[in-house]
């Protein structure tokens, strides 16, 4: 007979319940394949992950960051939805280290996301127990989409972090009801929805759930600690937007071509949304967590993330269009199915007490497998997609072009020119773009706008062939045209001059 | 081991939910397979099935005592021309069908298969009713009959449907007869492992370790030896194989050739074929049930049954390091751990529903709308891609193309390895290599020296006909002695016939 942990002994044979050092062990292990992965390939230039995206973060940061080296002020605002926090806190960086390094966007993501993991830790711990915590965490820190997307210079690693610790401030003011907490807590949800205002979705809901769940909606609306959470939830973001909208103007453009309607009426809607969560978040293991979230056995925190899960339902009817079309809009949910898991996790090991030492050594075998076997995989795609020799080629195609007004049909939307040619340019639409105008009602007549467009144009460079091929009417009128100044088997530019 | 009837069993655990999956995955399960019944069967490995086709037409033909058409001849030369590893029981049952309809109806085969996938459903449905309960007999049998890959592949025109079965039945004959160890069920349990292994001998992967273990989990190996039922056992086990093979090697010899390029251990210190072994687990069963089935096994509460169960993944790892370049590139060599899995995760359902404390009646409805979920989100892919793939014309195409070559000898570089030709085309060609077959027969040490081979491959050849361009491009020299030393005799965007009998320098002087 063996003295055991938990103290769970029977004559014959060892029964031991989860010892708390497993604990320790997981955690090193998920923390080792989820730093280790993510800082795999450090400096490979960030095309890695949507591409357009990231450009769009690094063009905001050197353009901050050069203005702060001449102390003149940084550009317009034009593009901006979110407030560039990750944008300036990379400017921030390149100013530390003295260069425009790369690696500093990529690390900061890193570090939210992983802040982000001590956050959802912490918040599992309160909800399900450290056991089920470690099922909840190697998900959210090993899953091969949100190690992507986690290295990607873009705010959705902060916002995720922000909601992790805003639902962690909300329990505990559950549980403490102080106005210490009440103001945490209040911040915390604001500041997530100031990161991204979809955050709203996963942090209205998960109050409104907390409330409902634990003191009901009457009580709710005559506690002034409810009022002033309300109120710092939505302060940020209700300042910002009224400056943006209102004050400095730039963000009245933005709400032009996000919401789709007609999408919820149609059934592929939800076979590609499907197709999207099975792509980013493993269908079946969203699903098993969909029930793991039953399993909580406090009701307040259940409550909290069924609403969540609400929220994300919400969340995917009014981006109907972003759901389907934009995989990182999966996301902030990542941490909600880690929760269920969590949840199913704890339910698994609580049903376990008193079974063999084997059966543990199988779970913690089949998780470590699940780990190992996926950040092996990221760590081949990361191998295999190198993108070192794209900066230079943007840099002497941006040469060539020196002092040329420019037209291009060029990777992402003209950026990587820009970026590493340090080279503007007018950039023509692909087919996508002009069905995503069409789909939304807009009509283009896409021969005069070219006509319009290369007026006073001196070339046209191509480096998107099959783009091309795509819109023969333009490929025609090119050929036909004009002249062919300069070609490669990278790119054609053609004289708009003659 | 506690014996309940199967009747008391249902009206023990007569729920609501588990009554709605079953009959939702028995009804979805048909519908999808039997969806696109008429679309030719190239939508699923078409090598493998032609193979199958052109022996079932040449059995077919036989059996046709009027018709001496030249047709009759071909279908048999070409049949007694393939390669036999197994014994073609799928394929004298499907020639046995097309006699029964009159016709070479290639809805036949597909039917046979969809029965022999389902009449394995009610065996699985059975053993973990037996072992777990109904409500583990029910996801079991969800996984079985709605897993996409599985769907696709028990439509399909090989022996899998039919070993698959029959590796099902027997464990459950097994399983029975651990129960009643009586001179009945050891016949029967011996003569459905016999046919299991006969139909397709991997199958002894997953029968030998269960019947280790289940004879050594109550006798000692003494007391097993000297056991009369064991030998009867190993005897009906063993017999047909034995027969068939000895007869296969020594008598007839169609089999003699039949074990090269089989077993690469050199695989075995490969990393990537691991990682490819793992992908392929994802393709075929998604990684994450395949695990969540395996924690299952070890979830059983029942000795006897955990045992039984963790040989049949302990045969599994086996039978994937013997068959070590086939589990990494042949998606089908995964299809037996199919009804494996299933049990693991009926083991895994079954084990969470036991230890339920609250909200039992909540969390059961939403695991069966989570079900229903699931079971429509593969249906409707399956049937999305089964509507978007249609191979209907490519019958028409290969006749005609075999109208244009027929009378001539050709090389060809055509898909499935000339068999669409040989099957709709009704001709016979020398099919030149792909690169991955040069590739396969390098890795198994083989050393080709490929332009001496097509040299001497065309002589006294009158065309070489290509449709699989792709191929072309990936060898270079098979395309710049074509193109610069052959006149083309027809061509359009789907084919292109060079006349060997026609060279260029001939044409120019």
């Amino acid at each position: 007979m063996k003295q055991v942990i938990t103290g769970v002994i029977k004559t014959g044979r060892t029964l031991i319940s989860f010892p708390k050092w497993w604990v320790y062990i997981m955690l090193a292990i998920i923390f080792f394949f989820g730093l280790v992965g993510r800082f795999y390939d450090l400096d490979d230039p960030p095309l890695d992950f949507h591409g357009t995206r990231q450009l769009h973060s690094m063009l905001m940061a050197r353009d901050i960051y050069r203005a702060s080296l001449t102390g003149e002020p940084a550009g317009s605002g034009d593009g901006q939805i979110e407030p560039p926090i990750m944008e300036r806190l990379t400017a921030l960086g390149y100013r530390l280290f003295g260069s425009e390094d790369l690696r500093i966007p990529r690390v900061l993501a890193i570090s939210f996301w992983t802040f982000g993991a001590v956050g959802l830790f912490l918040l599992l711990k309160e909800v399900v127990g450290e056991q089920g915590a470690v099922f909840g965490l190697a998900y959210y820190m090993v899953l091969p989409y949100a190690l992507y997307a986690s290295r990607s210079f873009q705010p959705e690693s902060l916002m995720t972090a922000a909601i992790i610790w805003a639902w962690w401030g909300m329990l505990k003011w559950h549980r403490h009801k102080t106005w210490k907490w009440a103001i945490i807590a209040g911040l915390l949800a604001g500041f997530a929805i100031y990161v991204k205002s979809p955050a709203v979705f996963f942090i209205a809901t998960a109050w409104l759930g907390l409330i409902l769940g634990s003191m009901g909606l009457s009580k709710a609306l005559k506690n002034r600690q409810v009022w002033l959470l309300a109120f710092l939830s939505i302060l940020p973001f209700a300042v910002y937007h009224i400056y943006g909208v209102f004050i400095a103007g730039f963000l009245s453009n933005q709400f032009g071509l996000r919401f789709y309607p007609e999408l919820i009426k149609d059934p592929f809607h939800y076979l590609i949304w499907k197709d999207m969560i099975d792509r980013t978040l493993v269908l079946e293991l969203f699903l098993i967590a969909l029930l793991g979230i039953l399993a909580i056995k406090k009701k307040p925190a259940r409550v909290l993330f069924i609403f969540v899960w609400l929220g994300y339902l919400l969340y995917g009817t009014v981006f109907s269009y972003h759901i389907i079309s934009h995989d990182y809009y999966q996301v902030p949910f990542v941490p909600a199915v880690a929760v269920g898991l969590a949840g199913a996790g704890a339910a698994l090991i609580n049903a376990l007490k008193g079974k063999r030492a084997f059966t543990y050594l199988v779970i913690t075998g089949v998780l470590f497998f699940w780990m190992s076997i996926n950040f092996w995989d990221a760590r081949m795609h990361l191998k295999h997609n190198v993108y070192k020799t794209e900066p230079p080629f943007w840099q002497m195609l941006g040469k060539k072009l020196e002092g040329l007004s420019v037209m291009s049909m060029t990777a992402d939307y003209g950026m990587r020119l820009t970026y590493w040619g340090e080279k503007g340019s007018t950039h023509w639409m692909s087919t996508y773009d002009f069905d995503v105008r069409e789909m939304a009602g807009q009509e283009i007549d896409r021969e005069a706008l070219f006509l319009e467009t290369i007026e006073g144009k001196d070339v046209f460079v191509i480096t998107e062939f099959a783009q091309l091929d795509n819109q023969p009417n333009v490929k025609q009128m090119l050929y036909e045209n004009f002249p062919i100044l300069e070609q490669t088997d990278q790119y054609i530019i053609f004289d708009l001059r003659e | 081991m506690k014996k309940i009837s199967l009747k008391q069993l249902i009206e023990k655990s007569s729920h609501w939910w588990v009554w709605l999956i079953l009959c939702l995955a028995l009804f979805l399960g048909l519908f999808i397979r039997l969806y696109d019944l008429d679309d030719l069967p190239l939508d699923f490995h078409p090598t493998r099935q032609l193979h199958s086709l052109i022996m079932a037409r040449g059995m077919y033909y036989q059996s046709l005592d009027d018709s001496q058409s030249w047709q009759r001849e071909f279908a048999i030369t070409e049949w007694q021309e393939e390669d036999q590893i197994e014994p073609p029981i799928m394929e004298s049952l499907t020639a046995f069908g097309y006699r029964l309809v009159g016709q070479e109806d290639l809805r036949v085969p597909r039917i046979l298969a969809i029965s022999l996938w389902m009449i394995g459903g009610l065996g699985l449905f059975l053993l973990i009713f037996d072992m777990l309960g109904f409500a583990g007999a029910a996801i079991g049998l969800v996984y079985y009959l709605l897993m996409p890959y599985g769907i696709s592949a028990s439509r399909s025109f090989q022996p899998e449907p039919l070993m698959i079965a029959s590796l099902i039945w027997a464990w459950w004959a097994i399983w029975r007869w651990k129960a009643n160890p009586s001179w009945k069920w050891t016949i029967i349990a011996g003569l459905l492992t016999g046919f299991a292994i006969l139909v397709k001998f991997p199958a002894i992967f997953f029968l030998l370790p269960v019947w280790v273990t289940l004879v050594l989990s109550s006798n000692s190996l003494i007391q097993a030896v000297k056991n009369g039922k064991v030998w009867v056992i190993v005897l009906f086990a063993a017999l047909p194989t034995l027969v068939y093979t000895v007869y296969g090697l020594f008598i007839d010899g169609f089999l003699g050739s039949q074990f090269s390029l089989r077993f690469f251990p050199n695989l075995w210190t490969d990393f990537f074929y691991y990682r490819r072994w793992k992908d392929l687990i994802d393709n075929t069963m998604t990684l994450e049930l395949f695990l969540l089935g395996a924690l299952g096994a070890f979830l059983i509460k029942e000795k006897t049954t955990r045992k039984m169960v963790i040989s049949m993944w302990f045969g599994y790892v086996l039978y994937g390091l013997v068959f070590a370049y086939h589990i990494h590139s042949h998606d089908y060599y995964h299809l037996p751990q199919i009804p494996v899995v299933a049990i693991g995760l009926g083991a895994l359902v079954t084990f969470i529903l036991d230890h339920l404390e609250e909200r039992k009646g909540l969390i059961k409805t939403i695991l069966c709308g989570l079900i229903v979920f699931w079971m429509a989100a593969n249906i409707t892919t399956v049937y999305l891609n089964l509507r978007d793939a249609n191979y209907r014309s490519e019958g028409v195409f290969w006749k005609s193309l075999g109208d244009k070559v027929r009378g001539s000898s050709v090389i060809s570089m055509t898909q499935d390895y000339g068999f669409r030709l040989s099957y709709w085309g009704w001709v016979n060609t020398t099919h030149w290599m792909s690169s991955y077959d040069f590739e396969y027969r390098e890795l198994a040490g083989n050393v080709v020296d490929r332009e001496a081979l097509f040299n001497e491959t065309i002589k006294g050849m009158d065309y070489f006909l290509i449709t699989a361009f792709g191929e072309l491009e990936k060898q270079p020299y098979v395309k710049d002695t074509l193109v610069n030393n052959y006149e083309v005799l027809d061509s359009s965007s789907d084919f292109v016939i060079f006349d060997l009998n026609a060279p260029l320098e001939e044409q120019s002087n």
